[in-house]
């Protein structure tokens, strides 16, 4: 596949949209939609629209396309690092405004609203076992963010796989979990361990940032002059594994 | 995809086991298509206007899109030529690009997957176009308007809306509303104001229809809806 076919044929699909968190500008995200552009359809040389004939399009293997959209939708890659229960704690977070869940009971879904509306996730078009899209429960009982946390989008009522989500603010909500982790050490609420949580989140974070040119910061605006690209680079190492000198706590859960 | 896995604390071994499922996630990109309009009827006869500006405008870089002489060109313009705001391109430097190229998600330096530092931003085809509001690609415009008349571009905006209704098919972008007042992006609650003086924000550039008339940048805006 060389570079034009590539850009051709993802295109399209794919939105346009900066992921920089600095700049996603807006402030509610609504509860999903009725209406959703998501399922595989079959392959064809134009597309349907009206003013579109381009044929850039590929024949797609419709079998694969679907384990891909499965694998999209309620399959999640690789393990969770978040533990649910801290997800549904951060009401215990003053500055959020969101609900407190006491310690034993599930979130409800105005609670799961209140989060969607304050980090910029939608509901899932599918059944997501009532979490936002984008947020899946793996194997060892944690949540993992999927594709969809950033390459989903609701325009008009209508979900859009494939367009950029231009809400969404994960700075933010890793910020948050920072603090809840704060609170929960000074509160006595029993929340599960966030070190490798934050450790993670911030990792992410920064190498989003670097990607998208944003600037590099630890959250609260704070620019840490370590977390260089240069030293992300270097923890990363040439063999592409990130290595764990930075005394990564071993995963929770 | 799998940068982000790895950034999570994925090891390399678990990743290349993923390789058939990222296989999958391709074919399902290949099968998409973009989202048609139908916020609102085209009328025809401004559209096929449209498309007459676009082709003569706009084609060199983002593709005839209908017809005969359908291509897509395919092209990066570089970033000082476009005027967008360059750190995204500049973030992406040569060694960058080498350095992942050294590595087995850069295919260790072979085609095709070796990446290239460009300096630009690949002019996009544009179908579906009408979904991916906020424009540019840092988002710093909130609505095909403004991508097609460069003062009528607002230096800090925020969206109106409670939900995805704050569309508006008129300006083809989300519905906002201005400020005078930077606030930076510190905290959660600031960000939701787009503060274009800020860094990596700037909405300069891409100022090509400007020179267009009303009418025509009002044609053109039809033919966009289309796509």
């Amino acid at each position: 596949m060389d570079k034009q076919t590539f850009t051709a044929t993802l295109l399209p699909a794919l939105a346009i949209v900066a992921a920089c968190s600095a700049g996603a500008a807006g402030s509610l995200a609504d509860g999903g939609s009725d209406l959703h552009d998501a399922e595989p359809s079959e392959a064809s040389s134009t597309s349907n629209c009206a003013g579109v004939n381009l044929p850039i399009q590929q024949a797609s293997d419709p079998s694969a396309a679907a384990r891909g959209y499965e694998q999209l939708s309620v399959r999640v890659l690789g393990q969770g690092y978040v533990p649910v229960q801290a997800l549904a704690s951060l009401g215990l977070v003053s500055s959020t405004k969101l609900p407190i869940v006491l310690p034993g009971h599930s979130a409800t879904e105005s609670y799961w609203a209140a989060f969607r509306a304050r980090y910029g996730f939608y509901t899932a078009p599918f059944d997501n076992g009532g979490y936002p899209m984008g947020i899946q429960i793996a194997s060892n009982g944690m949540a993992s963010f999927d594709c969809l946390t950033c390459h989903a989008n609701v325009v008009a009522g209508r979900t859009l796989i494939g367009v950029g989500n231009s809400q969404l603010d994960l700075q933010g909500l890793f910020d948050d979990l920072a603090q809840l982790r704060i609170v929960a050490q000074s509160s006595g609420f029993a929340v599960p361990p966030l070190r490798d949580v934050s450790r993670r989140a911030v990792r992410a974070i920064r190498l989003l940032r670097v990607a998208h040119g944003c600037g590099i910061s630890t959250g609260a605006g704070v620019v840490d002059p370590s977390l260089s690209k240069e030293n992300v680079s270097r923890r990363i190492g040439a063999s592409g594994g990130i290595s764990h000198d930075d005394g990564d706590a071993p995963r929770v859960g | 995809m799998m940068a982000t896995l790895l950034a999570s604390g994925e090891p390399l071994s678990t990743l290349k086991s993923m390789d058939g499922t990222f296989a999958d996630l391709y074919q399902y990109i290949l099968s998409a298509t973009p989202p048609c309009w139908n916020l609102t009827a085209i009328d025809s006869s401004t559209q096929h206007r449209g498309e007459t500006v676009f082709n003569a405008s706009c084609a060199s870089c983002h593709g005839v899109h209908s017809g005969a002489a359908a291509h897509f060109p395919d092209q990066v313009i570089s970033a000082t030529s476009v005027g967008t705001d360059p750190i995204r391109a500049a973030s992406f430097a040569p060694a960058d690009a080498a350095w992942i190229n050294s590595t087995w998600f850069g295919g260790n330096g072979q085609a095709p997957y070796a990446m290239t530092a460009t300096g630009g931003y690949l002019a996009p085809p544009l179908a579906g176009l009408w979904a991916t509001a906020p424009y540019f690609h840092n988002g710093s415009v909130p609505d095909l308007v403004g991508v097609l008349d460069s003062t009528k571009r607002p230096a800090r905006w925020q969206r109106t809306g409670s939900d995805s209704s704050d569309y508006d098919p008129s300006t083809v972008g989300w519905r906002y509303t201005t400020s005078n007042t930077s606030v930076g992006n510190a905290t959660l609650e600031a960000r939701r104001s787009f503060d274009t003086g800020l860094s990596g924000l700037a909405n300069g550039g891409h100022t090509y229809a400007d020179s267009l008339t009303d009418a025509q940048r009002s044609d053109l805006l039809e033919y966009l809806r289309s796509l």
